[in-house]
């Protein structure tokens, strides 16, 4: 046992490692910026978060492969569960109410999907393009969604993109991801701007495009024809979509982006948390205002500042320097995470490693683009920053378990 | 491309997104920057006392009282503002409320400006209590004028809130709602009244509420106090004249020789100055304003213009005295008048068809004389009159007159004594001499002084040939004025050694045959001159002459004089009537502390002009 351990802990990424207590530190020390009380209680999640460490090293990475499949059923059965059992939060049923403790099982559902997707991905000869494999890979994405989508908590939803980034890592065409790309920005123009002026401007770009590239044959020109059309429609259908899928509050948190928060007319609701969160950073200017000196943390103008919000701390009291650095700490993070990833030998961990990666990417993407003003507000936490036992402990397994599938890939070679 | 190296671009496309917009946010856009320190971080302006006003006796005449003023920032207002309970709590109707609320929204939204102003002590407390709930809403403390005299509202000016086009000149110091002298001291020692506000930076939270210093008070600035004044003002002198002034529109003015300090300044009607501070102020202001008849905010001490008369044959002749046209031994003769074309001047000297020296002349005011030394001076010549008047006027000017005293007074006028050029431009070049402008000689036609410049002619001639400028202000802070103006003597172009027959002349003004006989003071000499200044009112172009202005100038005692008096009395006949009197008594009351003469000071402490000038009232309104 000893003897395993010495090995172990000469082959986990140190600077994976170091960066991991960096952000965390760093983060801590923020959240005592807002808070002390709360700083305290996140000290001892992240004491007890070295206890799950140190059980997720105890596991041999052949387990997390085995026990893919029945910890992913372990959590339909929660996500099940909360739609009976969950605590009513802003109307929605997302959470386990465990006494003064919360549990989000949308979270648990991030690590189990990266499991089964990599056990899936790992069988020898599987290609995401057979038909069997995408429908698999389909379900196991899915019946999670639909369930999230129950509760229903849209925002978790959109992290389910680093999914797709890790399926075009193994095979999937990069024209899916251009897609995706291409009708969110659709969806987009579409609420700025009238239908039939997106619809006539995308007709000339079409007809330049045939114009251009005449030599294909009429199949070809019918796909093409078939693919305009289609997106005609959804240039259509997107306020429709806008209207009768989104509710009020995420209409809102969409709309806001593109009025001028400063108007009266929303700084005192709508656009409230946007216009503190952007007045705590840009106020920050080059070196910020000092710890615990910040006058917007320090007078509580942010309203969950400790967790989705805790960006502007570091933006107001550590400025462009300190917000500048931990942006490159956490790419540097992620991108040292694919490099490993991209290192395995074994497809199970590789998948995995390539699913934590964009996990923490979409998180860090949507979180300070929230904050920043870029992105709609979606409640998700900035990883290991922000304040929450659950969200920190799903964080630090995603991570641990990949630092536990990277050492023993590694201690193969010796 | 490796798929990895995708990955790799995706983060440095990330980096670069978000770096670019933390750039925009922290680097480039400054309103966050403003956001924050409008909405985190309270200044507390704390407007220091303003100074107190004292006389030269340090007895006090203005002091503070405190008011307090509830200010607005529309920006703060929230949607779920109670304004019913606000309306109950102080007491506006809706209309005034939405009214003040569209005024301060359109200065400026996001800062606080003044809602509701003087509020007193007792309805402040109940408002301060439940005011937290009313947010957008705060209180300053100011402090308002009281004061311990009830007149004389003229001398201290009054102070009011900053008018827009102040605001806009001094943005860096006063805020809307502040206040500032308007007129008077108050308004000419402003800065040195006012003294310098501070103000506190405080954190406030996001409900409005006050957490603690900003950065332990670092920025913080303390309020100085105004200083305090010490006016040249002997109060009890001034209070005393203002009685003497009973019932008549008018002014006293009385100049220490020696340092050319203002001991009186008075102007009636009297006005107390209670009513330019007073809840009513605005109100009370544009009335007085409006009474075109008395016209009780007029300074007629500083701002009235009148013929001076008489008293200005002396500089007629100390003029021609210096210009070397005349001598003090001429002797003219007066022949019931002056006759010149077909014009007369007339003259009621007494003395006729024999020679006539300068004391006898000045001692009997006589007309004939003075006209005849201004044609001397000027020459009948139409040639050389406009060289000659140019000199002659110039020597004049030197006494102080037809321009500003530029001294610490807010008003003052320039008065005119006027220049060859004057004439040429009204008659033409060469088309006028000494005749055409004989009225001159005698202080009528185009001249005209204020009562505060022929008091300081008469320090002049006490001093024999200089004067400091007359000014308002003793001490400041304890300290004494240091302005060059007041403490080194102006010399006129009138060399000492012609005062002296002119000086007599004045001093037997007072003996039994002089003018002023009848009010001599016992055992004080005296020099001094009475006036009789004919004026009149043009109604449709047409010249309609009314009584005539009562005037007196003096300086006593002749040797070392200690004050110099000129009074002025609208519609008070000639000078021995009313001015002359109230002049005497005015010295009498300085140099020897008690008056004696309890029979005159009765009579013009209970007697007043208002018949008459009701009767001109009438008259000219009649005529309209």
């Amino acid at each position: 046992m000893s003897t395993r351990k010495k090995t172990l802990l000469g082959h986990l990424d140190w600077w994976i490692i170091v960066m991991y207590l960096t952000l965390a530190i760093f983060g801590w020390i923020n959240i005592y910026s807002v808070s002390e009380e709360k700083a305290e209680k996140q000290f001892f999640w992240i004491l007890m978060s070295s206890f799950l460490i140190f059980l997720l090293l105890l596991l041999r990475p052949v387990d997390y492969k085995n026990g893919s499949y029945v910890f992913y059923f372990l959590t339909l059965l929660l996500l099940i569960g909360v739609l009976f059992l969950g605590k009513t939060i802003n109307g929605s049923k997302s959470w386990y109410s465990l006494g003064p403790v919360g549990f989000q099982p949308a979270e648990l559902s991030k690590i189990s999907i990266s499991l089964a997707l990599g056990n899936i991905l790992s069988v020898s000869d599987t290609r995401i393009k057979d038909q069997k494999t995408f429908l698999m890979i389909v379900g196991i994405l899915g019946l999670p969604i639909a369930l999230i989508l129950l509760q229903p908590d849209p925002g978790s939803i959109l992290v389910f993109f680093s999914f797709i980034l890790m399926l075009y890592r193994e095979g999937m065409s990069w024209r899916v991801l251009l897609s995706i790309a291409f009708f969110i920005f659709l969806f987009l123009l579409a609420l700025n701007f009238s239908s039939w002026i997106i619809i006539g401007s995308l007709l000339l770009i079409f007809l330049l495009y045939l114009y251009l590239l005449p030599k294909k044959g009429l199949r070809y020109w019918m796909e093409s024809t078939l693919a305009f059309i289609a997106v005609c429609v959804f240039v259509l259908l997107s306020p429709l979509i806008f209207q009768k899928f989104l509710k009020q509050h995420h209409r809102d948190r969409i709309e806001i982006l593109f009025k001028n928060e400063f108007d009266k007319e929303y700084r005192l609701d709508r656009g409230y948390n946007l216009l503190y969160s952007k007045t705590a950073i840009g106020s920050g200017e080059l070196l910020g205002k000092g710890f615990r000196k910040g006058s917007i943390t320090r007078g509580k103008f942010v309203p969950e500042q400790h967790t989705d919000y805790i960006f502007c701390t570091v933006g107001e009291e550590w400025g462009f320097v300190g917000s500048t650095v931990i942006l490159i700490v956490y790419l540097l993070f992620i991108g040292r995470i694919y490099l490993l990833a991209e290192r395995q030998k074994e497809a199970f961990s590789r998948v995995f490693g390539y699913c934590v990666g964009s996990i923490f990417l979409l998180h860090v993407i949507i979180n300070l683009g929230m904050v920043m003003g870029i992105m709609p507000t979606v409640g998700i936490p900035l990883p290991f920053f922000s304040y929450g036992g659950s969200s920190l402990w799903c964080f630090t397994a995603l991570l641990f378990i990949f630092v536990r599938l990277n050492a023993s890939d590694r201690s193969s070679l010796i | 491309m490796k798929k990895l190296h995708v990955f790799y671009l995706l983060l440095l496309a990330t980096g670069i997104i978000l770096t670019s917009r933390l750039f925009y946010l922290q680097l480039y856009s400054r309103e966050y920057v403003f956001h924050a320190v409008n909405t985190s971080i309270k200044n507390e302006i704390i407007i220091p006392n303003r100074g107190y006003i004292f006389d030269r006796n340090k007895n006090l005449l203005v002091f503070n009282q405190p008011v307090y003023e509830l200010t607005i920032t529309p920006n703060k207002i929230e949607n779920s503002f109670d304004r019913a309970g606000f309306i109950q709590l102080t007491g506006i109707d809706e209309n005034t409320f939405l009214e003040k609320l569209e005024k301060a929204k359109a200065y400026a939204p996001y800062l606080p400006s003044s809602f509701l102003t003087y509020i007193d002590r007792d309805d402040f407390a109940r408002i301060q209590e439940k005011l937290h709930r009313y947010k957008g809403f705060e209180w300053v403390r100011r402090s308002l004028r009281d004061y311990k005299v009830k007149s004389s509202a003229k001398l201290f000016g009054y102070i009011g809130e900053v008018s827009p086009k102040q605001l806009k000149i001094e943005s860096d110091y006063y805020e809307p709602g502040d206040f500032v002298g308007i007129s008077g001291v108050e308004k000419s020692y402003e800065k040195v009244l006012r003294g310098e506000k501070g103000v506190n930076h405080m954190l406030v939270d996001h409900k409005g509420r006050v957490t603690g210093p900003y950065r332990e008070g670092k920025e913080d600035k303390k309020a100085k106090s105004g200083s305090d004044i010490y006016l040249t003002i002997d109060w009890s002198l001034q209070e005393y004249a203002e009685k003497l002034m009973y019932k008549k529109k008018g002014s006293v003015v009385a100049i220490d020789p020696k340092t050319g300090e203002i001991l009186a300044l008075v102007s009636t009607p009297v006005l107390d100055p209670h009513l330019l501070a007073g809840k009513d102020r605005s109100k009370e202001i544009s009335r007085l304003y409006k009474d075109t008849i008395n016209r009780p905010l007029f300074n007629r001490a500083t701002d009235g213009l009148y013929p001076p008369g008489s008293p200005f044959k002396i500089l007629t002749e100390l003029a021609a005295l210096q210009m070397g046209t005349v001598d003090v031994s001429a002797n003219f003769v007066c022949q019931h008048g002056f006759s010149y074309g077909n014009k007369k001047m007339k003259c009621h000297c007494g003395i006729y068809g024999r020679p006539k020296d300068l004391e006898t002349a000045v001692e009997r005011s006589c007309n004939s004389y003075f006209a005849q030394v201004y044609i001397q001076a000027l020459g009948k010549n139409s040639g050389i009159s406009a060289r000659n008047l140019d000199q002659w006027s110039e020597i004049i000017q030197s006494f102080g007159l037809g321009r500003f005293l530029n001294n610490d007074l807010d008003t003052g006028q320039k008065g005119r004594i006027p220049s060859g050029h004057y004439y040429d431009k009204q008659y033409g070049a060469k088309r006028w001499n000494a005749l055409t402008t004989l009225s001159n000689s005698i202080g009528q036609g185009e001249i005209s002084t204020t009562p505060l410049q022929l008091a300081n002619v008469m320090a002049a001639v006490a001093n024999k040939g200089f004067f400091y400028t007359p000014h308002i202000v003793k001490t400041i802070g304890g300290l004494p004025i240091k302005d060059a103006r007041y403490t080194k003597p102006k010399y006129t172009k009138v060399e000492a050694r012609y005062f002296e027959s002119v000086i007599r002349g004045m001093e037997k003004v007072f003996l039994p045959r002089g003018t002023a006989s009848e009010f001599q003071v016992p055992g004080i000499r005296m020099a001094g001159k009475t006036g009789t200044s004919e004026n009149f009112i043009r109604v449709k172009n047409k010249r309609i002459s009314l009584p005539d202005h009562s005037i007196f100038t003096l300086f006593a005692p002749v040797e070392n004089s200690q004050i110099a008096i000129a009074v002025m009395i609208e519609n008070g006949s000639w000078g021995s009537k009313w001015a002359g009197p109230i002049a005497s008594l005015v010295a009498e009351k300085y140099i020897a502390s008690e008056v004696k003469r309890k029979s005159l000071e009765g009579r013009m402490m209970n007697n007043g002009l208002q018949r008459i000038y009701d009767y001109i009232t009438t008259r000219h309104s009649e005529k309209k």
